[in-house]
């Protein structure tokens, strides 16, 4: 026998517990488990390794030092702490997703403030905090601050609720700080002086970002603490600093991966341009640009020079004319990914689609999304342009006033991997552009030919076929946006019961009623949230939801102006094992 | 013809007919009209009738207006009230078009936030190479306007730029004079996308309306009411 020479036995051995159950016995100390679990990064590979036995769970839950939670009422900070001891690094998403659109009512919820006072106590070593559409006041920022010595990384992604008090308390105490990412945030006021309280021999910054933050930030600061960390890779600067100005802080950014500045120039000047352009060539590291754009076309190549290894660009702020987009491409072979605004129009696409054969994601938002005299924005044409030509293509969001089937099928016949898909025909319920049918076709090829899609915005004229062949071929779809669409309950009954990995609905204006709601019973303890609002839902069904599903919260949003109380106008279901909520303001019924 | 979803024990019908080059009539379920949809899709409407006198009321929450021109998929729609969150775009231009709030979360908060955003405006004066802003809130009169913006282009150092272009803003005391100046005539954008003369309002209301500032050169305010640039003059 040689098993007296193994340090291991090769089979687990099955003990026998004194309550008559059987356990298999694995030999390992768990010093060794945790030592392996520790190299498992995904929290969604630990969640399936904390469901192989006790031991791993144990393991498991003493090795997690990434916290994620899609959905901060999913769970309650004190389930949270109990199981998790030691954590480094949160992400917590709050509000659904079209509160971005102001569908939602002030006072909704998702404030971070109770997570903050728990993690305080629980959590002495927390590194990180990342937040998505959540609420954060500055009390919350100066607890912050306060309690965490080794704090390195703030990200604040659609938030609210602070001010200036509350940025300059963490650039006050946050002595180790490496990042402080804001996007996308509505500040109090738009105060800036939180830049000078970074204290003077604070030089760890790597990545500062606040390209859309009210803030009127003052110069000098933000040159001296520039000047100071020297190992800064991202920078975003708001529009608070003026062109002329913009020299001054760009000598110092020539080793930065990321930037992002506002250009604002009207009569040209040859000095100044030489500056600027001058600054730019430096920039031989810069993988992504963000441009907040206002100025004459002059002055456009002063950018060209620090685009030759761009991967990402990002026009969103900067309305140009075919023209001028194309002249500014030629300059950029590298990119993988390009947002812009529809004012470069169909022009512009080819041009994007003849110059850019790596991209792999482009998104086209509306300069003028109330307003469609303002210009003929971009179609069908330009959609299938940029396929021709971009071959790799894997992420689109496309706005658009007109659209075919014809366009889209050829689209996804150009590039069959698309994984996001997301294409908004901004007039509701309109049909194809040349044959008055509806768009039904277009989202069955995109289902049949992109067998790894994964995230899905329909629109246009779509009837229940439509989810049909959502149902039937998108296998892999995890989220999907609807909008005026579909023409009976059936039509969320497909999708309900055909795709398997369906994780986020969220459904505006559409004729779905409780017959489809309740189709979904199976399904929605499996899926983090439901969003229904302006269908035909009714508060009796929600009520035989909520009845029948006791670890789903149902929760119906009244709004002031309906009258009617058999409706249910807004609704919002997720799983949850924290119960209802807590903090709900009146306008919010849990049922 | 297509059922649509029992409500309130009425089953609906709709049906719209197209006249297709092809011949024939091609039936597809309508949209059922979404202002009244708070109680549910109730709507019938027959598009060869054109029923644009089915009048739809316009909610206070901004639901769209019923568009049957639009159905009938000839001409360009006629503009339709704005529907709440729709198109899905956030808005973070402050220089948009007139009364464009941020979006961006709960109106509340955004109103907070872009009050104090409402009074940044950009400022730009014909000749020099740069924007810059102003708080208008940080103002209580027209004087003190003049006196912030004076400072503000007379700040510009020298040897950066075109000296040619530069000659104008040099003189400190010419700047102070601006806008009582008759070379210069201020101007600004308000809230519906005009472009007014400064000064011709209280400063209150011109303060609430003003959307974005800009100095013209006296020659090229051709544009703007006789009226007013005789009062800038006399004013001088």
């Amino acid at each position: 026998m040689v098993s007296s020479q193994k340090r291991f036995k090769d089979y687990p051995s099955i003990k026998s517990m004194s309550n008559g159950s059987v356990q298999p016995h694995y030999p390992f100390p768990d010093e060794v488990l945790e030592k392996i679990l520790s190299f498992v990064d995904s929290h969604k590979d630990r969640n399936s390794v904390s469901l192989v036995c006790k031991d791993w769970y144990n393991a498991e839950r003493w090795t997690r030092s990434k916290l994620f939670i899609g959905n901060c009422y999913a769970v309650s900070p004190e389930i949270v702490a109990r199981r998790f001891p030691r954590i480094k690094s949160v992400l917590l998403k709050g509000k659904p997703r079209f509160s971005d659109f102001n569908m939602l009512p002030p006072g909704w919820g998702a404030n971070v403030h109770a997570w903050l006072v728990k993690f305080s106590n629980v959590y002495p070593f927390l590194e990180e905090l990342r937040l998505k559409r959540m609420m954060i006041g500055d009390d919350s920022l100066q607890l912050l601050a306060d309690s965490f010595p080794s704090f390195k990384a703030l990200s604040l992604s659609s938030c609210e609720g602070f001010s200036n008090e509350g940025l300059k308390a963490i650039a006050r105490n946050c002595r180790n700080l490496i990042e402080l990412d804001i996007q996308d945030c509505l500040m109090l006021d738009g105060r800036g002086d939180w830049v000078s309280g970074f204290p003077e021999n604070f030089n760890s910054l790597e990545v500062l970002n606040f390209s859309r933050l009210d803030s009127d930030v003052n110069l000098d600061d933000l040159e001296r603490l520039i000047t100071r960390c020297g190992s800064l890779k991202v920078l975003k600067l708001n529009e608070s600093i003026p062109s002329d100005q913009l020299h001054r802080l760009l000598v110092h950014t020539t080793q930065l991966t990321e930037l992002g500045i506002g250009v604002s120039l009207q009569a040209p000047h040859n000095v100044l341009y030489k500056d600027l352009e001058s600054n730019f060539i430096k920039c031989t590291n810069l993988q992504v640009l963000t441009v907040l754009w206002d100025s004459n076309p002059f002055y456009l190549p002063i950018l060209f020079g620090a685009c030759t290894g761009l991967t990402f660009m990002n026009l969103t702020d900067a309305p140009l004319g075919s023209g001028d987009f194309s002249r500014l491409l030629s300059n950029c072979p590298n990119l993988r990914r390009i947002w812009v605004l529809d004012t470069v129009e169909d022009k512009g696409l080819e041009a994007l689609g003849s110059s850019c054969p790596l991209l792999e994601e482009y998104r086209v938002l509306p300069y003028e999304p109330y307003d469609p005299d303002h210009g003929p924005g971009v179609t069908e044409v330009g959609f299938e342009a940029v396929s021709h030509g971009c071959r790799q293509l894997h992420y689109v969001l496309y706005f658009c006033r007109r659209m075919t089937n014809a366009a889209v099928k050829a689209v996804v016949k150009n590039c069959p991997d698309f994984t996001h898909f997301r294409l908004c025909i901004m007039n509701p319920w309109q049909p194809d552009h040349l044959t008055d049918e509806p768009m039904d076709e277009a989202f069955g090829a995109v289902t049949k030919t992109c067998g790894k899609l994964k995230r899905l915005s329909i629109s246009g004229l779509l009837t229940d076929l439509a989810f049909e062949y959502i149902g039937r071929y998108a296998k892999n779809l995890e989220t999907l946006s609807v909008a005026f669409a579909g023409s009976s309950d059936r039509g969320m009954q497909c999708v309900l019961e055909g795709c398997p990995k369906l994780r986020k609905l969220e459904i505006r204006d559409c004729p779905f009623g409780d017959g489809a709601l309740l189709s979904g019973l199976a399904k929605y303890d499996k899926m983090r949230s439901l969003w229904m609002s302006s269908c035909a839902v009714t508060m009796k069904g929600c009520s035989v939801l909520a009845k029948q599903m006791p670890r789903l919260n149902v929760e119906v949003i009244k709004d002031e102006e309906s009258g009617n109380d058999l409706v249910a106008e807004k609704i919002y279901i997720y799983r949850s094992v924290a119960g209802p909520r807590t903090d709900a303001p009146p306008f919010v019924l849990t049922l | 013809m297509e059922t649509m979803a029992n409500y309130d024990g009425v089953l609906w019908e709709t049906e719209l007919r197209l006249g297709l080059p092809g011949g024939g009539d091609h039936k597809v379920l309508l949209p059922p009209s979404a202002a009244s949809g708070k109680r549910g899709f109730s709507e019938t409407v027959d598009l060869k009738l054109n029923l644009g006198a089915k009048e739809v009321e316009e909610e206070k929450a901004g639901d769209v207006k019923e568009d049957k021109d639009n159905q009938s998929f000839s001409s360009k729609p006629p503009a339709k009230a704005q529907v709440v969150g729709w198109p899905p775009v956030r808005s973070f231009r402050r220089n948009q078009t007139a009364g464009q709030k941020r979006s961006g979360g709960e109106t509340e908060e955004a109103e907070k936030g872009s009050s104090a955003a409402a009074g940044l405006v950009k400022v730009s004066m014909d000749g020099a190479p740069y924007l810059r802003k102003v708080d208008l809130k940080m103002y209580n009169s027209y004087q003190q306007l003049s006196d912030a913006l004076g400072k503000m282009f007379s700040s510009f150092t020298t040897g950066k730029c075109d000296p040619q272009g530069m000659l104008d803003f040099m003189n400190e005391g010419k700047l102070m004079d601006l806008l009582n100046s008759t070379d210069y005539v201020p101007t600004y954008e308000d809230k519906d996308g005009d472009w007014m003369l400064v000064g011709d309002v209280p400063w209150e209301m011109f303060a609430e309306s003003c959307k974005r500032l800009r100095i013209m050169k006296a020659t090229e305010a051709k544009g703007l009411a006789p009226r007013s640039i005789e009062k800038c003059k006399s004013r001088g």
